[in-house]
């Protein structure tokens, strides 16, 4: 999967849940929601402030999409180990 | 027929992302005005409306700059496609609604590609300014009828009180019926005329807002008297 393809991935998604959540929701749930939406192609994850739900293995394509929502910033990841 | 390249794309893509969050970063300043102070219910809308002009949030990301700014909206019933705001995209009767000016600027300068892009959204709070600022209005101009035309002759609290009671048990059901919570303060002072000093005050409780639960508070003073002025001659 190309980056751009996962860029895409992590914004549809934040089309269709909104970046409000991110805000109200606790780490841990954000990580469980994130883990639930992940697929057997891409991996969603999220840092939080200082939290962090997960990081890419070595080898992976990655993107990261930053919401600076004040006053919690939070980055949005993706990760796949899918080649093209 | 036009069709972006991949880096027009790219960049149309990362301006709507930032436009969100340039969008959801004003929604939070909006609900961070509104919690601020107790407002008075003659000059809030006023206020509001000066102070929502003033909000701007300023995204970037690499040559890409988006520019959020806002004022009060018109209101009304309209659908806005910004999701990425969900559940406050769009605007809902009744509800403070805020028009979203949204300017981006950037460029690609390795694929020569340039980019600029205009929008305006519409998003709300669920905050029932006008509405409440109706009813608190209205709580001041009825308590002073009320106090004015009774015809209580003794300034006294104990006279006074039954007035300010049945005032208030009134004002409280009009203001359960619209979704706030009302109190009504007053003080006595005597002399052959008599002044009630009063305070109306009204809130909205447990808005869903973009940072979580809050509430907006206002209050606006009133004054009545009645009984013959001192000066006057008796009949």
């Amino acid at each position: 999967m190309l980056q751009e393809e996962l860029r895409d991935y992590v914004l549809a998604y934040l089309q269709q849940k909104g970046v409000f959540w991110l805000l109200q929701s606790p780490p841990e749930s954000i990580c469980s929601e994130l883990s639930r939406a992940s697929n057997a192609s891409v991996t969603l994850s999220a840092t939080i402030g200082p939290r962090s739900c997960g990081s890419p293995p070595s080898g992976t394509v990655y993107v990261a999409v930053n919401l600076n929502v004040i006053p919690e910033e939070v980055t949005v990841e993706a990760w796949s180990d899918t080649l093209e | 027929m036009y069709s972006m390249s991949d880096s027009e794309s790219s960049i149309s893509d990362s301006a709507i992302a930032l436009a969100g969050v340039g969008g959801a970063n004003i929604l939070v300043k909006e609900q961070n005005l509104l919690e601020s102070q107790v407002w008075s219910c003659s000059t809030a809308s006023q206020k509001i409306t000066d102070e929502t002009g003033s909000l701007s949030d300023d995204q970037r990301e690499g040559n890409l700059t988006v520019l959020v700014s806002a004022r009060l909206g018109d209101g009304g019933n309209v659908v806005d496609n910004m999701s990425l705001l969900a559940p406050f995209n769009g605007s809902i009767s009744g509800d403070l609604s805020i028009s979203l000016q949204v300017i981006a600027r950037g460029s690609d300068s390795l694929a020569g590609v340039s980019f600029s892009k205009h929008e305006d959204h519409l998003v709300h709070l669920p905050v029932h300014l006008q509405s409440a600022i109706t009813d608190c209005l209205e709580a001041v101009r009825t308590t002073t009828v009320r106090v004015s035309e009774s015809s209580v002759t003794n300034c006294t609290d104990s006279t006074v009180y039954p007035i300010m009671r049945a005032s208030s048990a009134a004002l409280a059901s009009t203001a359960q019926r619209d979704g706030f919570q009302i109190a009504l303060d007053y003080s006595v002072k005597g002399g052959a005329s008599c002044t009630v000093d009063f305070e109306v005050s009204l809130a909205q409780v447990g808005i869903q807002g973009p940072s979580g639960p809050f509430l907006i508070r206002m209050q606006e003073g009133g004054s009545a008297t009645f009984g013959p002025p001192a000066s006057e001659p008796q009949e």
